[in-house]
């Protein structure tokens, strides 16, 4: 019990204090290998990623059937699945209907699934454990996988800007057009990977400090590595240390100038430090490259609310529609809502945030 | 419906994760099931199985893990009473494949996938389970505590049709509060798994072999609640409270249970209560918001949501 205590204390100030653990990709970057994605699929199989892969290109979609932009990424997916010998691509959908779907949203995705003739499998993501567990932030999120098996590309969402790319990119990897000059992922050493996922155990018990030094010595190993720096910027803005984890999330765009949740880390550590013009003007910076990333969404509104600024909702709604899973963006509405006036919207949104983070404690991790 | 059946993940998610769960409960195996197949090879290539007419004892350990050779050597110096049985070491992904005692004589198999230690829902290591020739399992030993040597006898006794020490062989636990354990933690799994019907059957029979376990009988209250039973959930927590009057958890059932049945000044009271003297209040803030939400009460109801994230964050259910 004591236990599960230092765990839910440890963990969820981790957890929640940042929406960057629970929602962005965050133990994932180019170059890493995926972690298995097995399940059971729609119609009662069993699905497991390392089926489909081996080939010259694996892609693995997370979506759902409240996304908009879900549909039609699946349907360009498909087409282009089609298009392709079955050898060359392997394609898994995971969708992330709910945390306890009912019999009314399976039968839902099934229909889907079968009207739109997916060729391809599809895991029902129960307990959202995948979800979590890749840190998906927003809906559909992609992954590109190349031929070794390792993250060739992440798509978050699915941007205007941004989706021809990773299509042209999968292109590259199937060798229907040459290879762009992109910068090869490199191949990171798996002693960080290894040092990362036992400062994340460490935490769970309690261990922060040593949890720091194991993600330092990850640093050490692999400059290039931002799971460990992302993992370090949070540890730190959680224990209410502004400037150290400013100065990881800094080390992380250092090395990622472009990384969405870094941008997203340094901003809560501007925020942290007072300086709210800074962390908009980064956030704002992060939007831009990344516009489908509900958590820089959701921040940034939530600072234009706090300014009085009408754009604020706007985004801080958009960032829901992206992703209405994350307890922290629905929090960030919530308070939008009752800063804009309105009380009634404010309370749904909130405890729509309380119903996420008690559910969200049933699979842990 | 983003959220589909999320009032129900809520309603049992608090006290799936309150109620203190015994080490062996986390396991998915209970004594009688039936023992998964082991999908990896050994060191040699060979397949590794269990049953066909020979006891086995799995022993599920970490490479460089000091509990994990001390069980090792532990195993090892049971020579006598391992005769005639099979002897078969897993090994974790997490670490190396350990070096065995000299005298400890074991199929060794790297589940490198976790395959294994995922079928038979390992959680921790060093475990160890027993199977019988049957490939029925007949015991499953968290750690490797002082009372081991025994336990491991009493198993192995079991499984060899000798008499054994029941009480060593479910390390202390009576018949009923093994039964009331193994039902509890199906029902849990069950309603993780949002078979609220089938999980409040197991709960109310886990309530039935162990009256004294206050924790079936909160899931009891809970899954009622959240099947819309809530007359009875009311009977059910009332009756908790009547034997154990300040179960905190029992208060919030109760407040919930007279807010769903119209109770709603008693109910208030009570939960309001709960949000000042319990240190676990956010189901109290969640059900007084709901209501507050329902009385159209809207900054009443932001402010006990507030409480209740704010809460979630502290760590507090």
């Amino acid at each position: 019990m004591r236990r599960l205590r230092r765990w839910l204390v440890w963990s969820l100030v981790v957890l929640l204090a940042s929406p960057g653990l629970a929602n962005g990709f965050s133990r994932l970057m180019a170059g890493m290998e995926l972690p298995a994605v097995d399940g059971e699929s729609i119609d009662g199989g069993s699905v497991h990623l390392s089926d489909h892969t081996g080939k010259r290109a694996t892609v693995v979609v997370f979506w759902a059937t409240w996304s908009d932009n879900s549909l039609p990424a699946l349907r360009r997916l498909a087409a282009y699945k089609e298009a392709i010998a079955s050898g060359d691509l392997g394609v898994v959908s995971v969708n992330v209907e709910a945390q306890a779907p009912t019999d009314v949203e399976r039968a839902k995705v099934a229909q889907v699934a079968a009207a739109e003739h997916l060729p391809f499998p599809v895991i029902l993501d129960r307990g959202l454990d995948r979800f979590h567990r890749f840190g998906v932030v927003a809906v559909p999120s992609t992954i590109l996988l190349g031929g070794d098996g390792r993250v060739a590309e992440l798509l978050i969402g699915y941007p205007l800007v941004g989706r021809d790319g990773f299509f042209r990119h999968l292109d590259e990897l199937l060798g229907k057009v040459p290879k762009a000059a992109r910068p090869a992922a490199k191949v990171l050493p798996k002693a960080a990977v290894r040092l990362t996922h036992l400062a994340e155990r460490l935490l769970v018990r309690d261990r922060h400090a040593v949890a720091l030094e194991k993600l330092a010595e990850a640093e050490r190993i692999a400059p290039d590595f931002l799971p460990a720096y992302r993992l370090a910027a949070r540890i730190h803005l959680a224990a209410g240390d502004a400037k150290a984890a400013a100065a990881a999330a800094n080390r992380c765009l250092a090395t990622a100038s472009e990384d969405a949740e870094c941008l997203l880390l340094a901003a809560r550590a501007q925020v942290a430090e007072g300086d709210g013009a800074g962390a908009r003007a980064r956030l704002a910076g992060c939007v831009e490259q990344h516009p489908d990333y509900a958590a820089c969404l959701a921040l940034l509104g939530s600072l234009e609310v706090k300014g009085g600024e009408a754009t604020g909702l706007d985004r801080l709604t958009r960032a829901v529609a992206l992703n209405p899973l994350d307890p922290d963006i629905q929090e960030l509405l919530g308070e939008g809502r009752v800063a804009a006036g309105d009380p009634k919207g404010g309370a749904g949104a909130l405890r729509r945030a309380v119903e996420l983070r008690m559910a969200s404690r049933l699979g842990g991790p | 419906m983003v959220h589909g059946n999320l009032r129900f993940c809520v309603a049992v998610a608090a006290l799936l994760l309150l109620v203190a769960t015994p080490a062996t409960a986390r396991f998915r195996l209970h004594r009688g099931d039936v023992a998964p197949a082991i999908p990896v090879a050994d060191t040699d290539g060979q397949p590794v199985t269990t049953g066909g007419a020979t006891t086995s004892v799995l022993l599920f350990v970490r490479g460089g893990q000091a509990r994990s050779d001390h069980l090792l050597t532990a195993v090892a110096a049971l020579k006598e009473t391992r005769r005639g049985t099979r002897t078969v070491v897993v090994a974790s992904p997490r670490g190396p494949v350990p070096a065995l005692p000299a005298e400890l004589s074991a199929v060794v198999a790297h589940d490198a996938q976790g395959a294994t230690f995922k079928a038979y829902g390992v959680v921790m290591t060093p475990t160890t389970v027993v199977v019988d020739g049957a490939g029925k399992v007949v015991a499953v030993i968290a750690g490797v505590g002082q009372d081991f040597g025994g336990r491991l006898g009493a198993a192995l006794d079991a499984a060899a049709g000798r008499p054994y020490n029941e009480v060593l062989l479910t390390g202390g636990e009576s018949p009923a509060a093994a039964q009331a354990r193994g039902e509890l933690e199906r029902a849990r799994l069950l309603a993780a798994d949002g078979k609220s019907e089938e999980a409040l059957a197991a709960a109310k029979a886990a309530a039935a072999a162990a009256p004294g376990e206050i924790a079936a009988r909160l899931l009891v209250g809970e899954l009622l609640l959240a099947t819309g039973a809530s007359g009875e959930a009311r009977a059910d927590f009332e009756q908790i409270l009547k034997d154990h009057p300040r179960q905190p958890q029992a208060e919030i059932g109760l407040g919930r249970a007279l807010l769903a049945t119209g109770e709603e000044k008693r109910a208030v009271e009570l939960l309001k209560k709960a949000t000042r003297t319990n240190p676990n209040p956010v189901r109290a803030h969640y059900a007084l918001g709901r209501y507050y939400e329902g009385q159209s009460r809207w900054d009443e109801a932001v402010a006990e949501y507030r409480a209740a994230v704010a809460k979630l964050k502290e760590g507090r259910r």
